[in-house]
């Protein structure tokens, strides 16, 4: 007896080490993939400090080396530019899997848009090895260039997306407060004076009020979210930043929201 | 006239020898001003006694004057007590669902204080596509 008390204090760590490892790397993918976005980053900065001066040395002597020290340089750069935007599409994918806001159909849809950029560096990054001039550098790049605004587009989509599925999960919660407190107005119908209920009833449309125009501000997002598609690359930044101007005022909708909602709360609290 | 005549012929007319300062009769002691101990009148020492305390009573009270004050610790006063309006608990505040909708309310309030929009993780990188080779 004694001897299985001690088997089982020295498996008890054993067992225990693996779950205790694995639990982090399973709740940490954004941040994971974070990490490695930062790495894939670093290596861009430095494969394209490198083309930078090969081209310049090509640019200056026009030698036979310094030709192929460029085409060598401008194809690693090429390669890990297609690398660092793949990274930056597997963190968006990340943080769509995390977000608690949306249905899992709006998931799929969502992360299906972010695989197809994917597929589309991995196959470009595949074109790498085939290329043999500074020519064929200069065409492989254009292929990324004719298609970079249609990237953008689907990356800003995105990150508005995972914005409006964070308000998602926040009006969720607000729905669920708002037709609780509903439903304690009903029922406590009698319990007040007819003074108080009235005010009480005034709070509430006014809760609601402001409910609809989170709601309106939200549909105004969307319908601009979808219109990015439409702008050229200048414009979308522009469009960004007001889209992203538009969700803070969303939110805000919402921080009212959930004051009124707590002065409600503490008017229901007391009889007088 | 003769002009080498003594002017006053009892006089001795000192001319330096010690033969003729052995002669003249034996002249009184100079009394120097050093040498002079006459006692102060007791008027003089009534005034530097006086003057003396009225020094000292000065700085006494110049003194106590001067003195920091002792730092008197001030009680605040206590603000007039305003009666609190004393408030009844409704019925609906003891039920469930109230406390539902309490628990609710508070977990709205920090989804929405952790909630950042403008995720600074999330900006696309920028990136320069044309090579630039010249042809």
């Amino acid at each position: 007896m004694k001897f299985l008390h001690y088997c089982l204090l020295l498996l008890l760590p054993v067992l225990l080490v693996p779950f205790v490892l694995l639990v982090p790397l399973a709740s940490a993918s954004s941040p994971q993939a974070y990490q490695d976005y930062l790495y894939q980053f670093d290596l861009y900065r430095r494969t394209y400090s490198d083309f930078t001066i090969a081209k310049n040395e090509y640019e200056k002597f026009k030698s036979l080396t310094s030709q192929t020290t460029a085409l060598k340089n401008t194809t690693a750069m090429l390669s890990q530019r297609d690398g660092l935007l793949r990274a930056y599409l597997l963190l968006l994918n990340e943080k769509i899997n995390e977000n608690q806001g949306f249905q899992e159909s709006r998931k799929i849809e969502l992360r299906a848009l972010v695989n197809a950029e994917i597929a589309f560096l991995d196959a470009h990054k595949g074109r790498a090895g085939s290329i043999s001039s500074l020519e064929d550098a200069t065409a492989m790049s254009q292929e990324l260039e004719s298609h970079y605004r249609v990237l953008q587009t689907i990356l800003r989509q995105t990150i508005i997306n995972i914005s409006l599925g964070d308000l998602s999960a926040l009006t969720r919660q607000f729905d669920t407060a708002l037709s609780q407190s509903k439903e304690l107005v009903t029922a406590s119908r009698s319990t007040f004076a007819p003074q108080k209920q009235a005010t009480i009833d005034r709070w509430l449309l006014q809760i609601q009020n402001v409910r609809q125009l989170y709601q309106q501000k939200i549909v105004e997002i969307e319908i601009k979210n979808n219109k990015l598609n439409e702008l050229s690359l200048d414009g979308l930044d522009g469009a960004f930043r007001g889209i992203k101007g538009d969700l803070g005022q969303a939110k805000k909708y919402l921080t009212d929201g959930r004051g009124f909602l707590g002065e409600l709360i503490e008017a229901l609290r007391y009889q007088n | 006239m003769d002009n080498t005549s003594p002017l006053f012929p009892d006089t001795p007319t000192p001319t330096g020898d010690s033969e003729t300062a052995a002669v003249l009769p034996p002249s009184p002691p100079i009394e120097t001003i050093t040498s002079i101990k006459r006692p102060l009148p007791r008027l003089w020492i009534i005034a530097i006694g006086v003057i003396g305390a009225g020094l000292i009573t000065v700085l006494i009270v110049n003194t106590i004057i001067n003195k920091p004050p002792v730092p008197i610790s001030e009680v605040p006063q206590a603000p007039t007590p305003t009666p609190t309006p004393v408030r009844i608990l409704s019925a609906i505040a003891t039920q469930s669902a109230f406390s539902i909708l309490n628990q609710t309310h508070a977990s709205l309030s920090a989804g929405l204080t952790a909630t950042n929009l403008d995720d600074p993780i999330l900006s696309p990188p920028v990136l320069e596509l044309p090579l630039g080779f010249k042809p």
